[in-house]
């Protein structure tokens, strides 16, 4: 029989990263209800894409603004960049600046399962990776501008990509 | 208001998916999301996957070689921190 755990949330924070994460969720939110959509068919004819909050970009594209935060420590970059589907680890950088770009040298599919999504398409358990996954800088304290700029364009493409959900990955 | 699906996992951020190279368990990780999203059937659902980090030796810190520039900007002004647990961001000059 499978064991029952309730997952702890905080068990590999520091202190400090602790305190503020509880503080945080005690803020007011925003209004409303949660966001719902069923899935409209089978996860086996669904396309799938990937989004990582770890400031994810191929090494060809234009690099998230580290400097901009480093000038101004309370502001995080706004915009996004797609990665394709079939992107190789050697082709990603992260620009994240509270996360050892280290790790994307490692194994990427630690934090972006790339690779382990193509494998889900491959034994048919999605239909297709999407064309297109994407990545943006989650370090943002004020997220209204990428919720208004970044979020829409997204939405966007991947309406044309035919994709049918998306899975949030923290990073 | 929360997210419509949620997979929890007790892994190291940086790690979600399983330590590096341990296809096996990334794969079972990303299998259990993926599966979430025919299981859930209302929003706010919490899937807790069974699965116990590893503490794999000689993996990459998920630390910054440096710190990050908010961490070494509230070292240098701690007056500051309350303002950032409450998300106060000051005026951008």
């Amino acid at each position: 029989m499978e064991k029952q755990k309730t997952v702890d949330s905080y068990k590999f924070l520091d202190v400090l990263t602790r305190r503020m994460a509880k503080s945080w969720q005690k803020l007011p939110g925003e209004p409303g209800s949660t966001a719902w959509t069923a899935l409209k068919k089978p996860l086996a004819d669904s396309t799938v894409a990937l989004i990582s909050s770890a400031g994810l970009a191929l090494k060809s594209d234009v690099p998230f603004d580290q400097e901009g935060e480093k000038e101004h420590p309370w502001w995080g970059d706004p915009s996004f960049r797609v990665i394709p589907k079939n992107a190789a680890a050697e082709e990603i950088a992260l620009y994240h600046l509270h996360i050892n770009p280290g790790l994307v040298d490692q194994d990427i599919n630690t934090l972006f399962p790339i690779d382990i999504l193509r494998d889900a398409e491959e034994k048919g358990l999605i239909k297709n990776a999407a064309a297109r996954h994407y990545s943006y800088m989650g370090y943002l304290l004020q997220p209204q501008e990428m919720l208004d700029t970044s979020v829409r364009e997204m939405v966007k493409i991947m309406k044309a990509d035919q994709v049918d959900a998306a899975i949030l990955v923290p990073g | 208001m929360g997210v419509p699906r949620l997979a929890a996992v007790e892994f190291p951020l940086g790690y979600l998916f399983g330590p590096p190279g341990d296809r096996k368990t990334q794969r079972q990780v990303l299998d259990e999301a993926l599966t979430l999203f025919e299981e859930a059937n209302s929003p706010g659902t919490v899937k807790h996957l069974p699965l116990d980090w590893p503490e794999p030796e000689g993996i990459v810190a998920l630390e910054p070689p440096s710190p990050a520039p908010i961490v070494d900007y509230l070292l240098k002004h701690p007056l500051q921190i309350k303002h950032f647990f409450k998300r106060r961001v000051p005026k951008l000059n």
